[in-house]
């Protein structure tokens, strides 16, 4: 029921595709989404995180409104990169170099950086981007390797990072003092375990449950260091790198509604539209200043 | 001629005579014999049998319907078919051997019997043997004698030799039989055990209905009149017990005897198809639900009562000593029952012949009094309110306890529990007033002192608090000022509203003030620093995060509505303008005691932190916030103004010369009023009088004299009205209590009440009642009536009067009313006659309206007696439960009855004065003030009261347990008492929901070391999780199926979220339990998924509704970031707390609580409590998780141990130096604990306290933990608390992993734990002998782990 009004929804939308999409410039809202690249047959569609504000917008090229239905066959990659929009001034560091708080001779090393905006060349890093649940018609390939989860001069690294239910995880410590990795899940058991100075061979975790959102990862004794992590149960979900890009590979082609989270701004999206067609797709999220709080 | 029968009389007439005489003795003796033997306990026995004959029917049906049983039988059957056949084959083998048997058995029997006689002889030739010895025979007599033993006894021998061939040749013939036959036999025995429970069954059916004729005829018989004598099936039954007496009016005590069960035939039938006897085989209920109505059913809880494991066994306990009546009485009336509603009696009169017995002192507790008799055995009430076995029993009880606890009413009214020293009641008195008073009563053992504080705040310093006319305002009507305060009225009440009283009040309150104000003495107050600016915004998070709301409401701080302690929004209308009265609230919030040193406000530790700019005084904060301070403290005002009281003259003269006239004569008065000079000697003047008399004995002047007069009256007034019961007084130390005592007064004469003209003032008033009808406000007229918020009642109907139809009440006397319900509570704790103040929205304007609240009980009451027969009640409804309730009392009341004089002193203390205030004297009008009391309330102080009858059962009856279950008992009395559950969790939420069992994963012990699971089995025994119970729910595959049922303890980590579609609606619990399931072991902080449609019950936690606020507070404000991070800024749980600390430690902490943990918002405060209830709390928690109290050996510290251990380190690592403490305190300096705890004498750095997780210092370890809770915590700390930040310092480690402090235990971790816990259980001796670890750790080396 719920299916059908939304498609009539749509197809008025198309209908009046120029007009919702000066609409939606004029009526303020924040998010916009751009469409580029080889496919220009990709439709995007942006629903707003609100329930009661859920209208849908469309922006596609005039004439390329044509809607896939999901269970088409075929596998599709999408490529997208997350855009900061507003004015960027990058974060001074946490601590300078030789001012750590704690242990300075081991994380005074270096600067302490303040990861919580990372924003180069427009793009936005540490931005996840993933599906819930399964898709229907996907194929699961098996976890895959263990990762590794290594902390160098009392900073997380990777800061974000999406792991695979079941695929171990390494918990290395590249530094001279103890750490205790100390996870925030929802649905998972917390880990909080002393990480030996300089132990290479690491403790291994692995998380048994898919959760809905990414939480923290901290150490409690050096109460600034934080990553987040995000286990799915299926290999749908990226991080966006360092210049905002990400890569989803093998998305079943059809409609698709994807999560972007960022710790500042918690769920950015609730529901990012992106009808997947095989072969490469191409997305822009852009993420506005205001959404993380700035 | 002699005289013939004729002459006398006439024979024929003689003759008629004597047959009708004849037949009419014969009538009168058959008319006698049915008499006796008519009873009505008949009746309800033939029916009990009836329904017994029925479940036995059943059973005996179910029983041989079962299939599985069936099946069994049918099974058994063909093996004894086949066996048969089988034997029938070999007829002649078995016919042949069945002889030989035969044979054999008849040898052996032939030849016992033989034998028989040979051992009576060889044993009397014995026996003349030991005569001849005894006779002392010597040479030939006793040789022969030996002789003959000895000849009989060798034939005996051969005897008994033949005798064991003949028996082992039967034993043989019989094995040989059996080699045939042996199949059957068995399966035929099998089968007769498989029939065992029918067979058991059938013969207790049998009993009651016959299936062969001459039992038929048999029992027919029995039951005859006079036959009926001799045992018959139809019989009174009757329990005795000879210990637990009763007083019959004069006749002294007796045993109990009772004949319930006669007609209660089944009141004690346990269902033996269960396994839990919480339910009897006939539960009680209405016939057509298939239930059992009385007398038919069984009791409701037989694991409580009755049952023979319960704690109250049917033979020791009977009937009548919990529910009164009369247990000799055989018929309805007789037996005293008592009806719970007027409408139940006037059915029971007419189906029973049921009449209220008034020469039955004695008669039954009618339901709602039900639990009035348990308090007569468990004179500590708390256990019946709070009970870890059997939950709640007597709620309503221990609710008027409370309720009594709460407002103080001992003040007044003493309720005595002891006789001596021997207990006879509940005890409830108040403390000795004076150190000296209290040193008095311990010295002598005949006495015990009380224990109860007085409920309200001192009076003693009253001057630096309030301004007189603020307590001449409050005196007069506290709710005028606090809507919600506790504080009675004794002012404008029914027997006040006279001219007399009018002109007389006003006098007596200005003079009490005057008293008060004029006797209260300084203390020290506390101020904050000259130049401290308080800030009032920073004061309400302080207020908030500090713990004050966990007792107090204030309306800019709502969500806990707490009503432990006073509202306090309005605290700013009510002390004294300027320094003084802010410098009064700082001291009472950082130092409550020095202005009430009884005070149940703890000590909160809000000392003032940092210096200049930084410096936060949040005791001045908190001040500044409840001031609504806007500036410097001396520019306090207080935001209400109140007339100072002012006395006339002329009436407090004629009020002092009144009181005077019991000691003085008119003549005496009249001099002393001219001359100020008192006429008695001051040494000799014992009472208020010594107000009127100087030290000198001279006269004063008039000022003076004026001032004397206000004490006198002043003095005189808390006399009368007994102020001093809740407050402490200057001059009252001695005081004792003015009112009836209670200890009895569940048994009072009821001749010895007053009802005066009670039946008058109830047919014209009585009734709080606007004289309107209410109805909800419905969607329709809200719309119609252009409503904004629906808050309120609608008036229905209206004749006349000031409030129309249409008109919503918003609130009364300044509380909202929220439904109707409300609008009837608050409408009953007004006082009838008196002015209520009546919020009306009317045509969409608000406007008070001030109306008289009064109107006739009876007829409120015969209203709903009437509609109570006609059934316009919704059955069980709460409009039925409140009319038929009012209807109870009122004709107890009529009847002078305790109940209903009791209810209408409660409601309406002065009405027993109506009409008759015209004829008292003013001083012997009532005094008793006017409570706020809902109806509830009253029923149950009722309920508590009329159990108060001060006769003790046999000692061995008195529930006053010590040990553990009394620990229990006195320590759940603290809890209540300081409110520690309005903070710390003692029990986490309950958790229950359909579990997909075959889903769960099981916990993996792989990755702990064992030892560490054998010590969390042992403090956390691994229980059960599934209870037995099913749940139906719908899969996802559709299919609705039942569930196992699984119940644990935990915290929800999250719940469902109304926006997520339903399938994805599940919760996430975590659960703090060592749970089993389906054969899987959970262990703690285990995460139960499960979809919010499989979810059966959450019950909420036992306390800690604080806790769980500031945590939600503290997330919702972004102080924590985490729900875990939060709840260890918040007071926490006391989960297994008996388990965790050394019961001496807590004790001193408790008596003084330093300061522990570091992370946390706000600290345990200083409760003003003495030794001995610290210790009692203290034991509390060891007697709850059934530790050993009050001290626990410690182990760890024993040569014993000590040595052993350090044997087994010397001999795993033979090349070290060192002992093994003295490396295990290596271990603990080791840089590990330093990260986040001070030890070994260096403080942890912690660069900002706010982010920084700082764990308890570990110098305190050692006292305060217990070694084996110690040890499991530094296994793995999440076990114990899921929400710590504190890591597994080291868990096992994975294969290849890297080695961990190799200089130390060979870096084996288990060794390692152990160590760490040795080091701190020994810690002062190893701090003494080691010294202190100076240097700061030095980073570990580029590679290879630790130092």
């Amino acid at each position: 029921m719920v299916r059908q009004t939304t498609r009539t929804k749509i197809r008025f939308a198309f209908a009046t595709a120029g007009a919702a999409l000066l609409w939606m410039t004029g009526s303020g809202c924040d998010s916009m989404v751009g469409v580029s690249g080889a496919n220009s047959a990709t439709t995007v569609k942006y629903r707003p995180a609100t329930k009661e504000a859920a209208t849908e917008a469309v922006a596609a090229a005039p004439g390329a409104a044509t809607e896939t239905t999901s269970g088409e066959g075929g596998v599709g990659t999408l490529k997208g990169r997350v855009v900061y929009v507003g004015d960027y001034t990058p974060l001074a560091p946490l601590f300078a170099k030789g001012a750590a708080a704690k242990d300075p001779s081991v994380c005074g090393a270096e600067a302490i950086p303040n990861e919580s905006i990372l924003v180069k060349d427009g793009g936005l890093a540490n931005t996840f981007i993933y599906l819930d649940k399964i898709p229907k018609g996907a194929t699961i390939p098996p976890a895959g390797d263990p990762i590794v989860f290594d902390q160098k001069v009392c900073v997380f690294t990777p800061h974000a990072m999406v792991v695979r239910v079941k695929q171990t995880m390494k918990i290395l410590n590249a530094d001279a003092a103890a750490h205790n990795t100390h996870t925030y899940p929802k649905k998972n058991t917390a880990f909080n375990s002393v990480v030996q100075p300089n132990d290479r061979n690491g403790v291994d975790l692995t998380y048994g449950q898919a959760e809905k959102e990414p939480f923290t990862v901290g150490c409690d004794i050096h109460s600034w260091m934080t990553a987040y992590h995000l286990p799915l149960d299926h290999p749908f979900g990226a991080v966006s790198a360092a210049d905002g890009t990400f890569e989803i590979k093998d998305l079943p082609a059809g409609k698709h509604e994807f999560k972007v989270w960022h710790e500042a701004g918690k769920m950015v999206e609730k529901a990012f539209v992106v009808t997947i067609k095989p072969g490469d797709n191409e997305v822009t999220i852009n993420v506005p200043a205001s959404k993380l709080g700035k | 001629m002699p005289a013939t029968d004729d002459y006398r009389y006439s024979p024929k007439m003689m003759h008629k005579v004597f047959c009708a005489s004849a037949m009419l003795l014969l009538f009168t003796t058959v008319w006698m014999m049915w008499a006796d033997y008519n009873d009505e306990w008949r009746t309800y026995q033939r029916q009990a049998f009836s329904h017994q004959a029925k479940r036995l029917k059943a059973r005996e049906d179910a029983l041989q319907s079962a299939p599985e049983k069936k099946a069994k039988i049918e099974e058994l059957a063909a093996r004894i078919k086949a066996a048969e056949e089988e034997v029938a084959g070999q007829q002649a083998t078995v016919d042949a051997l069945t002889e030989k048997v035969r044979t054999a058995a008849n040898t052996e029997s032939n030849h016992l019997r033989k034998l028989k006689n040979e051992r009576a002889r060889r044993d009397v030739a014995r026996a003349d043997y030991n005569l001849a010895i005894r006779d002392n025979l010597t040479g030939d007599a006793l040789a022969k004698v030996e002789k003959d033993f000895n000849t009989i006894e060798a034939g005996v021998q051969v005897m008994e030799a033949q005798f064991a061939e003949y028996k082992l040749a039967v034993d043989l013939a019989k094995a040989e039989l059996n080699e045939v036959t042996g199949k059957r036999d068995a399966a035929q025995k099998e089968l007769k055990n498989e029939k065992t429970a029918t067979v058991l069954v059938h013969a207790a059916l049998n009993k009651i209905e016959p299936d062969n004729w001459p039992s038929k005829f048999k029992r027919q018989l029995m039951l005859l009149p006079i036959i009926d004598g001799f045992n018959s099936p139809e019989r009174i039954t009757q329990d005795w017990m000879p210990k637990l007496e009763i007083t019959l009016g004069g006749m002294g005590m007796v045993s109990r005897f009772d004949r319930c069960r006669t007609c209660h035939a089944m009141i004690d039938t346990v269902d033996d198809t269960v396994t839990t006897h919480v339910a009897g085989a006939f539960p009680s209920g209405l016939e057509k639900d298939g239930q059992f109505p009385h007398p038919y059913s069984s009791h409701p809880r037989l694991d409580v009562y009755l049952g023979a494991t319960s704690p109250h066994p049917l033979p020791k306990f009977g009937c009548t000593i919990c529910h009164e009546g009369q247990g000799s009485g055989t018929s309805f009336a007789n037996a005293s029952h008592t009806p719970n509603d007027p409408a139940q009696a006037e059915d029971w009169a007419e189906h029973h012949k049921w009449f209220d017995n008034h020469f039955w002192e004695r008669p039954m507790a009618p339901k709602r009094f039900e639990e009035s008799g348990c308090i007569k055995c468990h004179v500590n009430v708390t256990e019946l309110a709070v009970n870890p076995k059997f939950g709640p029993t007597a709620p309503k009880v221990a609710r008027g306890h409370q309720l009594v606890k709460t407002y103080g009413c001992f003040g007044c009214h003493e309720i005595q529990g002891y006789e001596g020293s021997k207990i006879i009641g509940p005890d409830l008195r108040l403390e000795p007033s004076t150190p000296e008073e209290a040193a008095e009563i311990a010295k002598d053992p005949n006495q015990v002192a009380g224990k109860m504080r007085k409920v309200g705040p001192s009076l003693r310093h009253l001057a630096s608090k309030a301004d007189a006319g603020f307590i001449a305002s409050w005196t007069e009507e506290p709710k005028r000022f606090r809507p919600t305060t506790r504080m009675p009225q004794f002012f404008k009440l029914d027997n006040q509203q006279d001219p007399h009283a009018q002109q007389y009040n006003p006098v007596e309150i200005a003079a009490m003030t005057h008293y008060l104000l004029g006797k209260s003495s300084s203390y020290e107050q506390l101020s904050p620093e000259a130049d401290y600016q308080p800030n009032a915004v920073r004061g309400k998070g302080l207020f908030a995060t500090k713990g004050c709301v966990v007792c107090h409401t204030h309306e800019a701080v709502p969500g806990l509505e707490a009503s432990f302690g006073p509202e306090l929004s309005r605290v700013h209308a009510k002390l004294k303008a300027g320094k003084v009265g802010f410098d009064w609230l700082y001291t009472w919030i950082r130092e409550p005691e020095r202005y009430h040193p009884r005070t149940k406000m703890p000590h909160l530790y809000l000392d003032a932190e940092g210096a200049g700019d930084k410096r936060i005084d949040p005791a001045a904060d908190i001040a500044a916030f409840l001031l609504k301070l806007d500036g410097a403290p001396a520019d306090f005002k207080p935001t209400a103004e109140y007339a100072a009281p002012t006395a006339d003259d002329k009436v407090l003269d004629e009020l002092v010369s009144y009181f005077l006239g019991k000691s003085l004569t008119n003549k005496q008065i009249l001099g002393l009023m001219k001359s100020g000079k008192y006429p008695i000697a001051v040494e000799k003047i014992k009472g208020d009088e010594i107000e009127l008399v100087g030290k000198s004995d001279g006269e004063f002047d008039a000022a003076e004299f004026l001032n004397r007069k206000m004490n006198y009256l002043g003095r005189k007034s808390i006399t009368r009205y007994g102020c001093y019961g809740c407050h402490d007084i200057p001059n009252f130390e001695q005081a004792r209590p003015i009112g009836t005592a209670l200890q009895d007064w569940g048994k009072k004469d009821r001749s010895r009440l007053a009802f005066e003209h009670i039946h008058e003032y109830l047919h014209h008033h009585g009734q709080a009642d606007l004289g309107v009808k209410v109805e909800p406000l419905d969607a329709k007229s809200i719309a119609r009536l252009h409503i904004e918020r629906p808050v309120g009642v609608r008036v229905a109907k209206a004749a006349g009067g000031s409030l129309q139809v249409d008109d919503v009440v918003l609130s009364l006397d300044g509380t909202a009313v929220a439904d109707v319900e409300q609008y009837h509570a608050l409408l009953t704790r007004t006082i009838v006659g008196s002015e209520v103040a009546v919020g009306v929205l009317r045509a969409g304007h608000e406007q008070t309206i001030n109306l008289k609240a009064d109107a006739s009980l009876l007829e409120r009451v015969e209203d709903g007696i009437g509609r109570a027969k006609r059934h316009e009640f919704k059955a069980g409804s709460e409009e039925e439960e409140r009319e038929s309730s009012a209807a109870f009392y009122v004709e107890s009341l009529l009847h002078h009855g305790r109940p209903g004089f009791l209810w209408q002193k409660l409601r309406q203390p002065r009405s027993y004065d109506f009409k008759m205030v015209e004829t008292k004297p003013y001083d012997d009008r009532l005094r008793m003030p006017k409570f706020p009391f809902s109806e509830e309330d009253l029923d149950a102080i009722a309920t508590f009261v009329l159990g108060l009858t001060a006769e003790p059962p046999a000692a061995e009856y008195l529930y006053n347990p010590s040990g553990a279950a009394g620990a229990r008992i006195r320590g759940e009395q603290l809890i209540e008492q300081y409110n520690c559950s309005g903070c710390h969790m003692l029990e986490l939420p309950k958790i229950r929901y359909a579990a997909d069992v075959d889903a769960i994963t099981a916990s993996d012990p792989s990755v702990e070391y064992p030892e560490a699971l054998a010590l969390l089995k042992k403090l956390r025994p691994l229980r059960e999780g599934t209870t037995g119970e099913t749940k139906s729910v719908k899969g996802a595959d559709g299919v609705v199926k039942p569930l196992p049922i699984v119940q644990f303890h935990g915290m929800i980590a999250g719940a469902p979220d109304p926006a997520d579609p339903p399938e994805d609606q599940e919760y996430v619990v975590e659960s703090w339990e060592n749970l089993k399931v389906a054969g899987k072991e959970l262990f703690p902080t285990y995460k139960f998924i499960f979809p919010a449609a499989n979810l059966d019950k959450i019950e909420a936690a036992r306390g800690g509704r604080y806790a769980e606020w500031l945590v939600q507070r503290l997330l919702d404000q972004g102080v924590a970031k985490e729900r875990s991070l939060a709840w260890q800024m918040a007071p926490p749980p006391l989960y297994k707390e008996g388990t965790k600390v050394q019961t001496p430690w807590l004790f001193n902490f408790l008596r003084n609580p330093g300061k522990l943990r570091h992370t946390t918002v706000l600290r345990m405060p200083r409760f003003n409590m003495s030794d001995d209830e610290a210790q009692s709390l203290a034991n509390y928690f060891a007697a709850v998780d059934g530790t050993p109290f009050p001290y626990q050996l410690i182990a760890e510290r024993e040569p014993a141990y000590l040595n052993a251990t350090n044997a087994e380190f010397h001999k795993a690592f033979p090349e070290k130096k060192v002992d093994y403490l003295s490396e295990s305190w290596q271990m603990l300096n080791a840089p590990l604990c330093i990260k986040c705890h001070s030890v070994g004498g260096r403080q942890v750095v912690i660069s900002d306290p706010a982010k920084d997780i700082r764990g308890p210092n570990l110098d305190l370890a050692s006292e305060r933990l217990k070694p084996d809770w110690l040890l499991l915590w530094l296994f793995r700390p999440q076990w114990v608390t899921p929400y710590t930040s504190m890591p597994s310092p080291l868990p096992p480690q994975q294969v290849g992993g890297q080695p961990r402090y190799p200089e130390l235990f060979g870096a084996d971790g288990l060794r390692q734990t152990l160590s760490l816990r040795d080091a701190l259980v020994n810690y002062y001796k190893l701090l003494e002998r080691e010294g202190k670890t100076a240097e700061a750790p030095k980073p570990a080396p580029e590679a290879g782990g630790g130092e």
